[in-house]
């Protein structure tokens, strides 16, 4: 049984009125425990619509959302124990600090469950030790911590809550590359030590590349490909043509092949890209030893 | 929900959306006392017309004048009311208990009436007519003599035209921020009073650390494009009284004293 | 000629907590010692991780900060000059990182005239230089759109509008891409490039896209306050090494053939696009297949 299933999921923003929009339209996915899917697509493309559908902030126009097979909206008076179950990071989320520490701020999520305060503890500092914050910066002010820093604690809030599903919208937006690849480093770590099912929005078509298993990629309000990430990736033309950057090492690859050289199949990382082009090269080097 | 930017801006270009927007101010503001001045139904009448006559000016849908007016219909009601009741000169019309209705309290009741609807109704056909931005500016221009007694006008127009720009950003905002602290559970819907209180405090806190960024943000912004506040600044646009200002000047002066005129012609029915 | 130079410029932010009894404050700099000079008609990237200190040096080109010591000179005149100080802010105007932040009017275009506003130009010559700076970036049809409806890629248009209304002869934008996505990245960027290109506009652009660095022609690296590389894309993508110790990346074509060279493919240093990529490999796969 999938973990996150939806139904024909579809949103309309302002109904009735003239500024109505479709923001989803018709949408079926299912999602697998375990599962690390990466989803991209435009601004507008229906991402964040989404993804605020699968922990019911959203409630859906028509459609369903399943989580382990039953329907979240079945009762809405419940709809708060879907959220400790589908856990969202929202994007630039240091913007929603208000403890007077970093602790207090992490065990927000954790306390709002109803935990006693042990269990909370517990929670805080493991989430903590996910995202690389020291003990001592746990009693600081959330306001006196570097940027990434904020964005870690923010990270932590709500993988404290433990949640079964883990959200994330954009983690790394305006992160320099150190930052982005600690964060993304961590959030790797989080998902293969739980084996939880980790979602991670991103416009970063090298991101998704690096980190996720599956990708299920957004065009218009509707899924235009959902499928393993080497063979979404492999589908590099299509991506291009509804307007999404591939990463270069595959601008490289597609390119190498249309002059008729035989480099397999596209590499979306350098890592993979040095993988298949050394035996190609290397016997050439080879033959001039 | 509203967008306050635009407020109720109906944007057009009819002959009351060209003018300036300070000869309307004040031409407004001067319809609306005169429509006090009558003491005669031909007067009323007369200020009546002229509000028809400005409506037809402006091209806006009449329902759109209607609908400024309906949420007053409650505070016209209640003060005919009680002007019928508590007016009792006149011939009796109808007399039940100490209830009376006389000619003269309908009389008072429907002038009362009308004046509001029409102050009302000149008012919205202001903000109808012009944008927040263009009021702002237009009140900046008007209050400037005040200079003089010390009030800095510039930086009070300045303070609204932020606010209106900022308005729209923060509600934005602080329903980001109501979503993400749902997300981690936050319950805003329950509970006492207090504790109601007490969960708005993840909303607010961060809503005005973001204010602060954005503010301190925002100061830089306006240094590095060499604000020095309203000394030696210039504006785009120029607010210029041309022809048909001064024609609609002179109409609005004469309406006024006409129906200043029509109080001796005619005899006060009040 | 140089239109900014900083001349051993250092910095240290004010901090009484960390001075000791004497007054002193024996923190770290965050400019220690800089001397860069920026020529008129230059593009340049200034490359950094946070807290590298280049948005700090980033102020000073335009008298935000002022030198704790050193001096910069912005078209010879001192930025610690009082009297030079608006001056020297219409010849180097600047962009901000948040494009919500910046945005003073509820209308495109009143915001594009408040800095000729601020400088007390006449007003038929405003419209003037309205008009031409919204069609420059591509924003007139929006003219009278309220700010808050346009996207992070337009509202930044909006903003260098804003600048280039001051007819200034050098932006600095301070990392004026973090917060956009790729479509307005590419707007913002596609923008600065021409400017640069056809009205010889000198452009300092604060990054940590290692692929806008590519696109100038002269990237300054900053590390702890000092300038750890200053060269064409090219010599200094070919550093790729010391970029990576301090935190950066570099562009993906670059570490591609780096990584293989390592493996002893003779491949070029400073390959920069894949362009350039395609045509290395293509030339080394075309002898191996010739030899089989």
């Amino acid at each position: 049984m999938p973990i996150i299933e939806t139904q024909g999921l579809s949103y309309t923003y302002s109904p009735g009125t003239p500024y109505k929009k479709d923001a989803i339209k018709g949408i079926s996915i299912k999602i697998e425990k375990g599962d690390f899917v990466g989803i991209i697509g435009h601004t507008g493309s229906g991402k964040s619509t989404l993804v605020q559908h699968l922990n019911g902030l959203l409630r859906p126009t028509s459609g369903k959302v399943l989580l382990n097979g039953r329907d979240i909206w079945e009762n809405p008076k419940k709809i708060r124990e879907v959220r400790f179950k589908v856990g969202l990071v929202f994007q630039y989320p240091e913007h929603q600090l208000f403890e007077e520490t970093a602790y207090k701020d992490i065990a927000f999520g954790p306390s709002n469950m109803g935990l006693d305060g042990d269990e909370i503890d517990k929670r805080v500092r493991t989430a903590a030790r996910f995202v690389g914050l020291k003990d001592e910066l746990l009693e600081k002010s959330p306001f006196e911590l570097s940027g990434g820093e904020k964005r870690r604690v923010a990270i932590a809030g709500v993988m404290a809550m433990q949640p079964e599903v883990l959200i994330l919208d954009e983690p790394t937006a305006g992160l320099d590359p150190k930052g982005r690849d600690m964060i993304l480093g961590q959030i790797a770590e989080y998902q293969k030590e739980n084996g939880a099912t980790v979602i991670l929005v991103s416009h970063s078509m090298e991101d998704i590349a690096r980190t996720t298993k599956k990708v299920l990629v957004m065009n218009k309000g509707s899924v235009a490909m959902f499928d393993e990430t080497q063979i979404v990736f492999s589908r590099a033309e299509e991506l291009q043509s509804i307007g999404l950057s591939v990463p270069a090492v595959t601008r490289i690859f597609m390119q190498l092949r249309g002059m008729g050289y035989n480099v397999g199949d596209n590499a979306y990382t350098v890592k993979q890209a040095v993988e298949r082009l050394l035996p190609l090269l290397k016997r050439e080097v080879g033959n001039n030893d | 929900m509203i967008d306050i930017t635009l407020g109720q801006y109906f944007p057009g270009n009819s002959f009351l959306h060209r003018m300036d927007p300070r000869v309307k101010m004040v031409l407004i503001f001067l319809y609306i006392f005169s429509v006090f001045i009558p003491q005669n139904w031909v007067g009323l009448g007369l200020a009546v017309a002229f509000l028809v006559f400005v409506i037809i000016l402006s091209r806006l849908p009449v329902k759109l004048i209607f609908k400024s007016i309906k949420p007053i219909i409650p505070l016209v009601l209640i003060t005919s009311a009680l002007n019928i009741f508590y007016i009792s000169d006149g011939t009796t019309l109808f007399k039940w208990g100490f209830i009376q209705i006389t000619t003269k309290g309908i009389t008072t009741a429907s002038f009362i009436a009308i004046r509001i609807i029409c102050l009302i109704a000149g008012s919205s056909l202001l903000t109808y007519t012009t944008s927040p931005t263009t009021l702002t500016d237009a009140l900046e221009r008007l209050l400037s003599p005040l200079k003089v007694v010390k009030l800095n006008v510039h930086e009070l127009a300045m303070m609204m035209t932020i606010a209106l720009r900022f308005i729209p950003t923060l509600i934005e905002e602080t329903d980001k921020i109501m979503s993400a602290q749902k997300a981690r559970g936050a319950d805003l819907e329950s509970g006492g009073l207090m504790q109601r209180i007490r969960a708005l405090i993840p909303i607010i806190v961060p809503l005005f650390v973001s204010s602060f960024r954005r503010a301190f943000d925002l100061a830089t912004a306006m240094e590095c494009r060499c604000y020095r506040g309203g000394e030696r600044r210039t504006r785009m646009k120029q607010m210029k009284m041309r022809v048909p200002d001064y024609i609609s000047i002179v109409v609005v002066l004469a309406f006024a004293a006409g129906l200043l005129g029509l109080n001796f012609i005619f005899k006060s029915v009040l | 000629m140089a239109i900014i130079s900083a001349e051993k410029v250092k910095f240290y932010y004010e901090n009484y907590e960390n001075s000791d009894n004497q007054g002193n404050t024996p923190q770290k700099p965050v400019l220690d010692s800089i001397d860069l000079e920026i020529k008129k008609g230059e593009f340049v990237a200034v490359l950094g991780h946070n807290g590298s200190g280049k948005s700090t040096l980033a102020k000073h080109f335009n008298a935000m900060l002022l030198p704790s010591g050193g001096r910069v000179l912005v078209g010879g005149r001192n930025t610690a000059d009082e009297n030079e100080i608006y001056e020297i802010r219409r010849m180097v105007g600047m962009v901000l990182q948040n494009p919500d932040n910046q945005i003073v009017s509820t209308i495109v275009e009143e915001d594009v005239a408040f800095g000729p506003e601020n400088l007390g130009v006449e007003p038929g010559e405003i419209r003037r230089r309205v008009d031409e700076a919204l069609k420059t970036v591509g924003m007139y049809d929006y003219r009278l759109h309220a700010p808050h409806k346009l996207s992070g890629g337009q509202k930044q248009r909006v903003a260098i509008a804003g600048i280039l209304a001051m007819r200034p002869e050098c932006i600095v934008l301070d990392e004026p891409t973090a917060m956009l996505d790729p479509k307005g990245r590419k707007e913002v960027l596609d923008t600065i490039s021409r400017l640069n290109r056809e009205q010889g506009i000198t452009i300092v652009l604060i990054t940590h896209y290692m692929d806008e660095a590519a696109a100038a022609d002269r990237v300054v690296v900053m590390e702890s306050g000092r300038i750890l590389l200053d060269g064409t894309p090219r010599e200094v993508f070919s550093h790729v090494d010391k970029l990576r110790q301090v935190g950066l990346d570099v562009p993906q074509p670059t570490e591609l053939c780096y990584e293989l060279r390592k493996h002893g493919i003779p491949l070029p240093e400073g390959v920069l696009t894949a362009e350039e990529c395609v045509a290395a490999l293509s030339m080394l796969l075309e002898e191996t297949y010739a030899d089989n």
